[in-house]
């Protein structure tokens, strides 16, 4: 029951504008971006405000704001998760979200717009279902079709510097195979510069409609992405104990198969659900909840599914089955607070008796597997604010350009950086803060907290994995069948895992 | 290549341009054809560019088979039909062949379309494609939206042609896309209508149909399905099971709408069951999926912790043992931060983990932040007796940081403390006065003179501390003022010395009369009075005991506004904290649902913020504690105008238009200029209205009572401020016996003026041949928007100019509909010659004020008039300021301006 629906620049320019009720004044996108801009002590806005009356509804995506505006008493929720699926179809069909390609394609903008909203009321906001009804065709804004030594390089580049972003880690780094698909990974998971970094990168940044183009022209490529993401949140302790822990975890799917096949997939048959009966659910009986059970290794507290997927074997030999969508969606989303190892064990010491000066060690220790490796990882820790100077030190033993670590005086906050962190691997940074008294009374305070962003590749903390992925739901035969990777021949599968900091903290 | 050529649609400078859109649009080539358009359509929507003067031609167009291309034109129709009424007309032929396609998507397309373009003409064509469109899938969920439209524009429509029955039907559809939508279109008639049960009676066989439908609903179906369900009653024990248990797998959806929706389902049939173990275990249901929701993004977060928040108000179980995911990850943005901290909620057994919790934020940079912890703190501590001694030695230790902010807003915590356990932890106070220089803030420096009078009789030094803050007795707020003056006299209480007594004096003395507060003025003569009466009993009375302040989460008093809430989880209301009536306009059906007959709980409803631990303690502990009554005061007269709004707005509805529901302007009306006794049998009424060519008429009534007939009419206009004056005469009129004559009688601007001031009054002269030349006079008003010039307009700047050197001005305040937006203002005045200037830069204004120039007739220079409506956040109010630079202009436009907009 929405009345507007608009999206802006950052600048606050309108991109795109869509009435569905008119009872809004005219002017709302310049109150709303003015309220946005100027939100009390430069606090970020909340996601739903109200001004004279009119309700504004907005997510952030893509650094373009999306918002909505009403007079209703509408579920919040509901517009808010509208604005997240109208973004994620826009940059299904256009390949990317962002202005330049909101600008060019704004036609088929509003096109998509009035098959997913029709007087405010959410409509079909499936890429799938869209295309049946939608005709205008997108224009890439960058120049996909274009081949020369130039783009490639540029686009080499952009690639290499978008594998250190948080959202760019599948664009070129690696093609994580589980066990079975070896040469595959072996040949795959060579660096960004690869032709087949590159075809991945395109991969995830091109139309759905292109499948349905290429196709014509029997150039597509036929393949599907299965994606496990983990985003672990860890919090420790002065200490060293783990004060908190958690997984959001998310089997991600880029579909870009031919013809709609149903595919099943199998996660570890020792899942154990806890804290929910899941069985009630699917409409069983009261009893399941019994998680805690001897032999079940990966636990999860609460889990929930894409509306496509079909669980009624899930409970038999957790295999889900599905017609996936077009395009990109998250067929499963699970959460875990239980006991993981966390990735990395971090350790800060801090001496404060030398007058004039603060001496803070921080050890960094890497507990997963030796053939995984962390890329670009980033350490920071502040400093109190009244330091006049910080001075870090390398361990004696590191190798040159492997590491760096500079303060910043602007920041407070000395920075470490890793090109590379091998699993097993231990660091040590030794961080001298001069400070301008003898002692300064609070200086621990405001030290710290020390906090990381990371991204590992080929590895996640709970065990939730990937058992097979059959597509056709033929006599291809499970067990190891997604291994059948044909060469050139059926569709590619890649199954993927990676480990992200959310929030990775240790306290001082 | 393409960008380029791409490009110049955004450059829309050049000339000609148009004329060469129109000639490719009548290109025999189709692809050039469908660029055209494409390129008018994008440079109306997106560079905003004027192509209306395209429409025949783009609407030609519409007739093609190419279904992209008959939809750019649609979209070009929709921006454009409400300007160009009568050419839209032209399109209709378009729709209607479009309904009778054979391809489904084309016949969609034409109903939506149709009942997007908001002209009444076009509507009329509308019932029959709608009839046919509710017979295909695709079509079909596109009609039962557009009903929902029709509804809108015509609800007898809807109701003579049974809409609403068709839309009955097809919540047995086959087609899930189908059910969600007429539920979606039910719900909006439901809330629109005026007897909801009537038309759309949520009694059990719907409800069935409804739970049926869930399953195979798509999920936004769901969360329409979800919604409608929160509002039906269910029939004690097993409805409401029965709900409960066909909902409870929607917790399991991905899509957070439906999971939250789901909640509000159960929580609201949850009141129903009577057992309360079966509560229990269903509560604890609810627990996985909320916490999940907090794993969505940031702004799912945000949504869901404010609902989370009522839960445990209700519910303080349900998460107990979860209270980690409420803990502040470091990259949250600061909205889910300030959330998470008001819904952590401490127990004995997680208190320690929590204090730490705390603590660690206190050391945040975000100010907003920090304060939200320390205030958290002081939480745990009202709440949790064992724990207070933790928590204030947390405040301690927070207090010798000496971080000014932190420092402040311990001390306001620790007087809450203070009260919450009176006598017990003074022994702190020697801590808290070492800081006292540092204190800014007003609610820091009351606090702290709270706690110097307090217990002045324990601290040795507190006649020098309170001399201290007396200094700048003057410049303190009010609030910190009031403090200062209920401190100073406890302190005279409990030591009635010479250092005290001089003290007192001075301060009742600048209380009394060196400020104009009136509120502080009050309570020092109160004291005066009482100490110089009796100073016994004025001990009795300002050392009186105090009632001890209790926990708001735990004891929350407030259930019945609390279960308002939780029939509101997952709407804004859930997120404001406040229920509806008090944010979304003239919504009956709510109303009634919520306040039933009483309407009792109206004043508990003004806060809304529940956990807000100063509203208690202000509510518990009196009048006594409150800072400032004067606010509180305030605070009642808004609620008591905001009310008389609402009810007032009851009867405003019904003078809006009701085919558009738009606002409409109040014409001025005939009056009896003349009666019939004093014109000797002739009788004339009318009013001065605007004529065909823009220049005032007088619209008149002549009715002859006499035996013959009256004919020659001739008018006189005495002299007048706007120098009206007949241009014509009604020589030839006849009027029969006993017969009335209606006539225009035209006039113009080139009478004589009257000197000065501005006056509505013209007085004029009337002659007829049959009257022995006799002459009656009388006098009328003249409607300032009748005479007004049609060069009024003025640029932003010029009128702000203007403004500023005006000489005449009228201010006031009144009631106003809830049809009247800015928009409407300016739209209806435009044709009064009553014009809009808006500022060039949106910095200098707000858009919730209207400015507007007119030009009144006369002789002078400067018969310039300015108008700014503002439309005030309170609820129903507006206020009218206008200006001119000639005595009494001012008041007319006001006049004119208050009957137009609201019929006085």
């Amino acid at each position: 029951m929405i009345s507007q629906l608009f999206i802006l620049s950052p600048r606050g320019d309108v991109i795109i504008k869509k009435e569905y009720r008119h009872d809004v004044p005219k002017t709302s996108p310049e109150t709303f971006f003015r309220a946005v801009r100027f939100w009390k002590d430069a606090e970020r806005a909340p996601a739903v405000f109200a001004e004279d009356g009119v309700h504004y509804l907005h997510v952030k995506a893509n650094g373009l704001f999306l918002a909505t505006t009403t007079r209703k008493n509408v579920s919040p929720s509901h517009v808010l998760e509208l604005l997240h699926r109208v973004a994620k179809v826009i940059k299904d069909y256009c390949g990317v979200m962002n202005e330049d390609a909101l600008r060019k394609n704004s036609v088929l903008a509003y096109e998509l717009l009035d098959e997913m909203i029709d007087r405010g009321y959410a409509q079909s906001t499936s890429t799938e279902a869209l295309k049946r009804h939608v005709f205008n065709e997108p224009s890439t804004p960058a120049s996909s079709a274009t081949t020369g030594a130039g783009a490639a390089a540029a686009r080499a580049s952009a690639a290499v510097k978008r594998a250190s972003t948080p959202y760019g880690v599948f664009k070129g780094v690696v093609k994580a195979g589980i066990e079975y698909g070896k040469e595959a990974a072996a040949a795959k998971a060579a660096p960004t510069h690869t032709p087949g970094g590159t075809a991945r990168r395109d991969a995830t940044q091109r139309s759905v409609l292109a499948t349905a183009r290429d196709k014509a022209r029997g150039g597509s490529r036929n393949e599907i992405f299965v994606d496990v993401v983990e985003k672990i949140s860890v919090c420790f302790a002065a200490s060293g104990a783990t004060l908190t822990s958690e997984v959001d975890g998310c089997v991600q799917i880029r579909n870009f198969l031919h013809g709609s096949p149903e595919i099943k997939l199998a996660l570890p048959e020792d899942l154990a659900i806890g804290g929910r009966d899941f069985a009630t659910a699917v409409g069983g009986d009261y009893g399941f909840g019994s998680g805690g059970a001897s032999g079940m290794a990966t636990l999860l507290d609460d889990c929930n599914f894409h509306e496509s997927a079909d669980l009624s074997n899930f409970d038999v030999d957790r295999t889900i089955a599905l017609t996936p969508p077009e395009g990109e969606f998250s067929l499963m989303n699970y959460r875990a607070s239980c006991d993981f190892d966390p990735p990395f064990k971090v350790r800060v010491t801090v001496d404060e008796t030398t007058p004039y000066k603060i001496t803070a060690v921080i050890t960094i220790k890497a507990t997963y597997p030796s053939k995984c490796a962390c890329t670009g990882m980033v350490v920071k820790f502040p400093t109190p604010q009244r330091a006049i100077n910080a001075n870090p030190t390398l361990e004696p033993g590191a190798t040159p350009g492997t590491q760096h670590a500079a303060f910043s005086s602007q920041d407070k906050a000395v920075t470490w950086q890793f090109k590379k962190f091998t699993g097993g691997a231990e660091h040590t940074l030794r961080v001298n803060v001069s400070i301008p008294e003898e002692r300064l009374p609070n200086a621990r305070k405001e030290l710290g907290p020390v906090s990381m962003h990371f991204t590992i590749p080929m590895f996640n903390v709970s065990r939730v994995g990937v058992r097979y992925l059959q597509i056709g739901g033929g006599s291809s035969g499970g067990g190891a069948g997604a291994g059948a990777q044909g060469k050139g021949k059926g569709p590619h599968r890649w199954v993927r895992y990676v480990t992200k900091s959310s929030s990775y903290v240790c306290r001082v | 290549m393409t960008s380029r050529s791409d490009a110049r649609y955004f450059t829309s400078q050049k000339k000609g341009e148009v004329a060469e859109w129109r000639d490719e649009i009548h290109d025999p080539d189709r692809d050039k054809r469908k660029n055209a358009v494409k390129k008018a359509v994008i440079a109306a929507m997106t560079v905003g560019k004027d192509v209306s003067m395209l429409f025949t031609d783009v609407v030609n167009c519409g007739q093609t088979d190419s279904v992209e291309l008959k939809k750019l034109v649609y979209l070009y129709l929709i921006n454009y039909a409400k300007t160009q009424p009568d050419l839209a007309i032209l399109a209709v032929n378009t729709f209607v062949k479009d309904s009778q396609d054979p391809n489904p998507l084309i016949r969609a397309l034409a109903v939506r379309t149709m009942g997007c373009i908001r002209v009444s003409k076009i509507i009329e064509y509308l019932c029959d494609p709608l009839h046919k469109a509710l017979l295909d899938p695709y079509v079909r969920k596109t009609a039962a939206i557009c009903v929902a439209k029709l509804y809108d524009a015509g609800p007898e429509m809807v109701t003579e042609h049974g809409f609403v029955d068709h839309l009955r039907e097809l919540l047995d559809d086959s087609n899930p896309m189908v059910v969600a939508n007429s539920v979606a279109a039910l719900a909006e008639i439901r809330e629109k209508s005026c007897s909801p049960d009537s038309t759309v009676g949520l009694d059990s066989k719907v409800v069935h149909k409804l739970l049926a439908a869930l399953n195979e609903c798509t999920e936004w179906g769901q969360v329409f399905i979800l919604d409608t369900l929160s509002s039906y009653v269910s029939q004690g024990d097993q409805g409401a099971e029965r709900v409960i248990e066909r909902v409870l797998p929607r917790l399991q959806h991905a899509n957070c709408a439906v999971v939250l929706s789901a909640v509000k389902v159960i929580v609201v049939q949850l009141e129903d069951l009577r057992d309360p173990a079966r509560v229990q275990q269903l509560v604890r249901k609810l627990a996985p999926s909320l916490v999940t929701l907090l794993s969505a993004e940031a702004e799912i977060q945000y949504v869901a912790l404010r609902n989370i928040n009522l839960i445990i108000q209700k519910y303080p179980d349900i998460l107990k043992s979860e209270v980690k995911v409420f803990f502040c990850k470091y990259n949250d943005p600061i909205f889910v931060k300030q959330e998470k901290i008001e819904t952590i909620l401490a127990t004995e057994r997680n208190i320690d983990q929590v204090l730490l919790e705390f603590k660690e934020y206190s050391k945040e940079v975000d100010v907003e932040f920090v304060k939200k912890a320390v205030q958290a703190i002081g939480r745990c501590a009202i709440s949790i007796e064992q724990a207070a001694e933790r928590c204030i030695s947390v405040l301690l230790e927070l207090i010798e940081t000496k971080v000014n902010y932190v420092v402040q807003e311990s001390i306001v915590v620790i007087k809450h403390i203070f009260r919450r356990y009176p006598n017990q932890y003074e022994g702190i106070i020697e801590c808290l006065c070492d800081s006292l220089d540092t204190l800014d803030e007003p609610e820091a420096k009351s606090s702290m003179i709270w706690i110097i009078g307090e217990y002045a009789e324990r601290i040795d030094n507190a006649e020098e501390l309170l001399e201290a803050f007396l200094d700048t007795f003057l410049e303190e707020t009010p609030e910190v003022q009031l403090q200062l003056l209920t401190s100073t006299v406890k302190l005279f209480l409990k030591k009635p010395a010479t250092g005290p007594q001089i003290l007192i004096q001075n301060v009742l003395h600048q209380a009394t009369i060196e400020t104009d507060n009136p509120d502080l003025r009050d309570r020092a003569f109160v004291y005066w009075r009482l100490l110089s009466s009796d100073p016994e009993s004025a001990k009795d009375v300002v050392l009186a005991m105090k009632p001890t302040i209790r926990d708001d989460l735990t004891n929350s008093p407030q259930t019945e506004l609390l279960q308002g809430f939780l029939r509101q989880l997952s709407t804004l209301s859930s997120i404001y904290h406040k229920l509806p009536p008090l944010f979304v306009p003239h919504d009956p059906l709510r109303t009634r649902l919520l306040y039933g007959q009483s309407g009792e709980t109206k004043n508990t409803g003004l806060d809304g913020s529940l956990t807000n631990l100063h509203e208690n303690q202000e509510i518990v502990s009196g009048k006594k504690a409150n800072p400032d009554p004067l606010v509180d005061l305030m605070d009642g007269t808004n609620l008591k105008e905001e009310k008389l709004g609402n009810s007032k707005n009851a009867d405003t509805i019904q003078l809006a238009d009701p085919v558009t529901n738009e606002f409409r302007l109040f014409y001025p009306s005939e009056s009896t200029l003349l009666s019939a006794d004093k014109g000797a049998g002739l009788e004339i009424s009318g009013v001065i209205m605007r004529g065909e060519d823009n220049l005032p008429c007088y619209s008149l009534k002549l009715t002859n009572h006499t035996s013959v007939h009256i004919d020659h009419f001739q008018f006189q206009f005495n002299k007048n401020s706007f120098m009206l004056a007949p241009c014509s005469q009604l020589q030839y009129s006849k009027v029969a016996p006993n017969e009335s004559f209606r006539c225009l009688l035209r006039l113009s601007f080139s009478g004589s003026s009257s000197e000065k001031t501005a006056s509505p009054w013209l007085q004029v002269a009337v002659k007829s041949s049959h009257q022995c030349g006799e002459v009656f006079y009388f006098n009328d008003r003249v409607p300032l928007e009748s005479v007004l010039l049609p060069e009024g307009r003025l640029e932003y700047e010029k009128f702000v100019q203007l403004w500023n050197c005006a000489t005449d001005e009228y201010v006031a305040q009144c009631q106003m509909s809830e049809l009247l937006t800015p928009e409407a203002v300016i739209r209806a005045f435009d044709s009064l010659n009553v014009f809009a200037c808006s500022p060039a830069s949106f910095s200098e204004s707000d858009n919730s004020s209207v400015y507007l120039s007119a030009k009144a007739p006369g002789p002078h220079e400067e018969q310039w008039i300015l108008v700014k409506i503002t439309f005030t956040s309170t609820v129903g109010y507006l206020e009218i300021s206008s200006r001119s630079f000639i005595k009494g202009y001012a008041d007319m436009i006001y006049n004119s301006l208050r009957r137009l907009l609201l019929g006085l």
